[in-house]
């Protein structure tokens, strides 16, 4: 059973397309990476999933329910945390945490609220006000006030934004331990692609608004599908030279500087003999996973994007 | 509902800003009691004008806590919008400002109920500074002016009303100013909606009541007709009427009367009127709106 089921979401403001005909689905116990550069429509994505911004067009399906039949009752059984996570800073990390519970409608007790922030690492500052917190502190809180609830589905919105090293590696292990320990769903979205490489199942590349690869980590970190990229003196030449042998197959494609291959990383050393053997001058080659290339050619230049098909 | 409403009170009364309107109302009435206690002959002087030099006035009856209650209403209660839109100007914008609108709107609550909540927490806050400006007003007067018959000044004649016809005139001035701020805190709300800071709503709310108390008060026959009678502020100093008696054929006034009570009605309907048309376009905004916070 898929816990999200999106399809073809589009969002317009006014003049600027932010989604544009997005569909995928996020299995129950996934954790499902977003991934995308800033501006590529993550935000507003995971903002039409909590009903923050209305879809221009196109459906949102949660456990099943129609998202905006059904808002109340999906919502109640959703936590998340959007991009930082504000809280009221003339409250105490308790009074915000029992404000949202409550709002949630959740009857947890004190006490339980008390190992909430314990296990996030607040058990020493639960009636200190928030404003007197430091930016790790305040996403753990916000952690909390989105797990308050015991939802089945939680929304990250860019975690690890503002956190040190140390912060990020607990911000991962938390993910890891709640997909793993307490079979929640997880989406969370980052323009990190180590980030959502280490704790996703399945990821989804988004930019412009545009759904560009979605899969499993990994098949997406397939080595089979390992990407190269050879910078030569005259590739146009060299792509002729090739055409004649079995290496023409995997060329993807051929730029003013490089030429581009899509093969299993064990034949790497195999091209470069090739390469020599046809006095093709060689000036850089290049090996990187299909998705790390594709996310770097998206960061780098999008003229790039068309070199890699999934 | 009843939950929404405890939360909201609970934020509103935990925030420091909340008490700065009631400390400002404190430190006025209070500055006001002084002047009076020491020089409240010139200003009952200044009151009855000329009427001064052929009447025999007894200062000492007419400076008293009833008296004195009434000028500081007619002092503060044009100013005290100013403090309403503190809080309802604060109360979507100044989410939105810290972040937290979303993670609100973000839960299992209908925005409509969210708003409605929000509302009657602005209202609660609106009628317990008044419950307060009565408490100081009102009740600290007794205590240091002690009560006697009140001296009403109205269109160059003077009315006085026994001190015990006064309690329930009080009563219901407070109330109508409940109503006629109340006002004031809807518009505040609706301009909230919009803004991304409480900065905008506040100040637009304090401009738009200034435009329009100036455009109320101003003597111009083509506005007595075709914009006074349409403008809240026009209704909203209506309770004054409470202290307007009917007159009897020898010129005291009536207890128990007033002598405009329609015209009372109708005001209260007219800010009622507005207080639903702001809200319930607050509701639809913010029902419609993306929050991009």
């Amino acid at each position: 059973m898929f816990t999200v089921t999106v399809s073809h979401l589009t969002k317009k403001f006014r003049t600027h397309l932010a989604v544009e005909d997005l569909s995928f689905t996020v299995n129950e116990g996934d954790v499902y990476g977003f991934l995308g550069q800033n501006g590529a429509g993550k935000s507003t994505t995971i903002r039409m999933l909590l009903t923050l911004v209305t879809p221009t067009d196109g459906h949102i399906k949660i456990f099943g329910l129609d998202l905006r039949k059904e808002r109340k009752k999906i919502l109640s059984q959703v936590g998340a945390v959007i991009e930082k996570p504000d809280l009221y800073k003339y409250l105490s990390a308790y009074e915000n945490l029992s404000l949202f519970a409550r709002i949630s409608g959740s009857k947890i007790s004190k006490k339980e609220l008390y190992a909430q922030l314990e296990m996030v690492g607040l058990g020493e500052r639960v009636n200190d006000k928030v404003k007197t917190f430091s930016q790790g502190m305040k996403q753990r809180l916000g952690i909390a006030v989105a797990l308050v609830h015991n939802p089945r589905l939680i929304i990250l919105d860019e975690p690890a934004n503002g956190l040190d090293p140390q912060g990020i590696a607990d911000m991962r292990n938390l993910i890891l331990h709640l997909s793993r320990h307490q079979n929640k769903t997880i989406v969370v979205s980052s323009h990190l692609l180590h980030e959502i490489e280490q704790v996703s199942t399945r990821m989804l590349i988004i930019d412009e608004g545009k759904k560009m690869v979605e899969g499993t980590v990994a098949s997406l970190l397939d080595p089979s599908k390992t990407l190269v990229e050879v910078e030569v003196h005259n590739p146009g030449n060299a792509a002729n030279l090739l055409e004649n042998t079995g290496w023409s197959k995997w060329l993807q494609k051929t730029t003013e500087t490089m030429l581009i291959f899509q093969l299993p990383r064990e034949s790497i050393p195999d091209l470069n003999r090739e390469l020599v053997r046809l006095k093709i001058q060689v000036l850089s080659l290049q090996a990187k996973t299909s998705l790390e290339s594709y996310f770097l050619s998206l960061t780098r230049s999008k003229q790039n994007v068309a070199a890699f098909t999934d | 509902m009843w939950q929404l409403l405890q939360i909201e009170l609970f934020k509103i009364f935990r925030k420091p800003r909340t008490y700065i309107s009631f400390g400002a109302i404190a430190a006025m009435v209070i500055i006001i009691q002084i002047a009076l206690k020491f020089d409240g002959q010139s200003y009952i002087e200044f009151i009855v004008g000329g009427l001064k030099d052929s009447l025999d006035i007894p200062y000492e009856h007419i400076l008293n806590g009833f008296f004195v209650c009434f000028i500081i209403l007619n002092l503060l209660l044009i100013h005290i919008p100013l403090l309403i839109a503190l809080v309802a100007g604060d109360s979507i914008a100044g989410e939105a400002n810290m972040g937290t609108l979303r993670l609100l709107a973000s839960k299992p609550v209908s925005r409509t109920k969210l708003m409605i909540a929000k509302f009657m927490a602005t209202v609660v806050y609106t009628g317990l500074l008044l419950l307060w400006l009565a408490f100081i007003a009102l009740l600290l007067s007794i205590l240091v002016f002690g009560t006697n018959d009140i001296l009403i000044a109205r269109n160059d004649a003077l009315e006085i009303i026994r001190s015990n016809d006064v309690m329930w005139r009080y009563l219901a001035a407070f109330a109508f100013a409940t109503l006629a701020l109340t006002t004031v805190a809807a518009l505040a709300f609706l301009l909230s909606v919009f803004a991304e800071n409480s900065i905008g709503p506040i100040v637009s709310t304090i401009s738009i009541v200034i435009v329009f108390t100036i455009l109320s008060e101003m003597q111009i026959p083509l506005y007595d007709r075709t914009i006074k009678p349409f403008l809240f502020t026009s209704h909203m100093l209506a309770w004054k009427g409470f202290f307007y008696s009917k007159i009897d054929a020898g010129g005291s006034s009536i207890p128990g009367t007033i002598e405009n009570l329609k015209a009372i009605g109708k005001s209260a309907v007219i800010l009622v009127l507005y207080i639903t048309g702001f809200v319930s376009a607050a509701i639809v905004v913010f029902n419609r709106k993306d929050i991009l916070s």
